[in-house]
């Protein structure tokens, strides 16, 4: 059933049939979104003529009823629907935006340099990409996948799901916990046992390396 | 009135140098800086922070680094330090700069330096009477560096490059695993291996080289393929010793901390001093004996006995808890017999630790298991006894370094 002016005036008018009560009281209830809005404004018209209307037909009922003016303004029916409306749209808007940051709150970086670093500065922590590496970072979820090495120092403590890429991506990593102003390294250790060992350092723990491995990794992030 | 506020001025500063005589007293007796300490003891804390301990005893007591010790900075420099008369010195592979350090009153700070030809980190150092010899590969230049100093005041000497083959074929690294004298040659053992920044293998080959001294000319080289990745940084803890008889012996370490060539066994050569060769029929396979496992930390404790340091599989993942959990083992070693007999100690952590000092006959080991406390343990070899010795604060989580300070 279609949702015009006047089956909403008819509904508020209480002249209306059970399945025209259902209907409009099921469309004022939707929050479903709609691209086509339900209720366009008549062709022809001026939103702004339609308003002075309204304004015209409030203005004649004000003095007698002394109503307040907020309520006035939802009289009658057709304004009521109209905010609830309004608001479903803001809603839905403001939904739909917030999906959209999630998309780009993920963060590529693919390093293909052979010597540099790339550095990258989020509120949270700041990175920095070894040379030939990529990361993709989901801040929402708080997940980084990554293949190379990278450098990561927490400006708070925060909660991270590190996971590496090259090899295994189906290899469960638990969350982990980074303290503030500790260096953390992550990387997709080569070594004659394991060709894919993901490990994740604190600065501490970088000494249990083999001292190459260690010395190379703090030149080339100067720690 | 100017009288007046004289006096108020003089006893308010005989009141605050009172006071000061009085807080600072009892710490002052054991902080002179006149005062050379025997012992030094470097701590990292559970929360990261590293402090320097210095002390005259260590086989009992409490210490507590936050009232007793030294903060020092920058951090993760313990396994560059040289510890000698009163200074620590190390090489900044930043700077180039060889740098003197010294603790006075509780502050870790410089007191001299040296600048070095290139970028480099020391793998290997020796002393020939009061000169220092440092020899490492410089990887930015592939070069095998040396520089020879005095060092009260700091003075360089000599520098220059060894001439050893450079990394070759699918090789493109080196180390010098171990440097010593020997009827008048130096002898350093080095091998090659295969890195970049997320990838580390060793050749399964060690290379022994002989050569003059001072004149650093190539004599003869031995290759040996029994293990590899012959010594370590003895910068960080002790590979290899010279015996009473004067035989050198070292550790080779092909575990996944040092060579990560882990097929290989970890084992120990010697070289003899009678014919100046590494022994063909001498090879001490620990990973074949009762220990089955693989070891780094080699220390000589005299009479043809040495410990080794040894990690436990199944204890530990990989690299990534390598270093955390405890999972090392000492191991007392019959050097002739080849014969192995555990210590009963706590298992260690620690990948890499210069955690033992032998004085008068016994053996001082500083042992940082998670639980049971953090002791110097003191082994007995003619008795065979452990017992414990000085206690850390509950706070200290690595004892990384124990080393003779003073004389």
């Amino acid at each position: 059933m279609e949702i015009s002016k006047e089956l909403i005036e008819k509904y508020h008018n209480g002249h209306c049939s059970p399945d025209e009560i259902k209907a409009v009281e099921s469309w004022l209830f939707d929050d479903e979104f709609t691209d086509e809005p339900t209720l366009p404004l008549p062709i022809g018209e001026s939103k702004a003529r339609i308003q002075n209307d309204m304004w015209e037909e409030i203005s004649t009922v004000l003095p007698s009823r002394q109503k307040p003016v907020v309520q006035l303004f939802f009289k009658p029916f057709w304004r009521q629907a109209a905010a609830i409306l309004l608001v479903s749209l803001a809603g839905l808007t403001a939904f739909y935006f917030k999906t959209q940051s999630t998309d780009t709150g993920v963060i590529i970086v693919n390093n293909v340099s052979e010597t540099a670093n790339k550095d990258l500065q989020e509120s949270a922590y700041s990175l920095s990409v070894g040379p030939k590496s990529n990361v993709e970072i989901n801040n929402e979820t708080g997940r980084i996948e990554f293949c190379g090495a990278m450098l990561i120092n927490p400006k708070r403590d925060i909660e991270l799901t590190i996971q590496g890429i090259c090899v295994r991506p189906d290899k469960a990593i638990e969350k982990m916990t980074l303290k503030k102003g500790q260096h953390y390294i992550a990387l997709n250790y080569g070594n004659a046992s394991n060709n894919n060992e993901v490990i994740i350092l604190s600065q501490g723990s970088l000494s249990g390396l083999p001292p190459l491995m260690q010395r190379h990794l703090m030149m080339q992030f100067n720690i | 009135m100017k009288g007046i506020s004289w006096n108020c001025f003089s006893t308010v500063l005989l009141f605050l140098g009172l006071s000061q005589l009085i807080a600072c007293a009892p710490e002052k007796t054991g902080d002179q800086p006149s005062q050379k300490k025997k012992y030094s003891l470097y701590v990292m804390m559970k929360d990261g922070a590293e402090y320097i301990l210095q002390t005259d005893t260590i086989d009992s007591g409490h210490i507590n680094p936050l009232i007793q010790g030294a903060r020092v900075t920058p951090s993760r420099i313990f396994y560059e330090l040289i510890a000698h008369n009163n200074h620590y010195y190390r090489l900044n592979w930043k700077s180039g700069r060889f740098l003197q350090n010294t603790i006075i009153n509780k502050e870790f700070v410089q007191t001299d330096s040296i600048q070095l030809a290139g970028t480099w980190s020391v793998d290997n150092y020796n002393w020939l009477r009061d000169t220092l010899l440092l020899i490492g590969y410089d990887a930015k230049n592939s070069k095998v560096r040396y520089a020879k100093m005095k060092l009260e005041p700091m003075k360089l000497i000599v520098e220059g490059e060894v001439n050893l083959p450079k990394p070759a074929n699918s090789f493109n690294s080196m180390s010098i695993g171990f440097s010593t004298f020997l009827n008048g040659h130096l002898y350093l053992g080095y091998t090659y291996h295969k890195t970049d920044l997320n990838s580390y293998t060793t050749s399964d080959t060690l290379y022994v080289g002989e050569l003059t001294y001072p004149g650093l000319k190539p004599i003869h080289t031995t290759k040996d393929t029994r293990s590899t990745y012959p010594g370590g940084i003895n910068t960080r803890q002790s590979h290899f010793f010279t015996d009473e008889k004067g035989d050198f012996y070292f550790i080779a370490c092909p575990g996944i901390a040092l060579g990560d060539n882990p097929s290989k066994p970890t084992g120990i050569f010697r070289i003899n001093k009678a014919t100046g060769a590494l022994d063909p029929t001498y090879f001490f396979n620990l990973s074949a004996s009762p220990i089955h496992n693989h070891g780094y930390g080699f220390w000589y404790i005299g009479n043809g006995k040495a410990i080794v340091r040894t990690e436990r599989k199944g204890l530990f993942k990989g690299m990534e808890d390598h270093y955390l959990v405890p999972h090392f083992d000492f191991y007392v070693l019959d050097l002739a017999k080849q014969t192995t007999t555990r210590l009963d100690l706590p298992l260690d952590k620690g990948t890499a630790r210069n955690c033992i000092l032998i004085e008068n006959g016994l053996v001082y080991i500083a042992v940082n298991p998670n639980i049971g406390g953090n002791y110097i343990w003191i082994y007995d070899p003619k008795t065979s006894s452990l017992r414990k010795g000085m206690h850390f604060d509950d706070q200290v989580d690595y004892i990384l370094r124990l080393e003779r300070l003073n004389p």
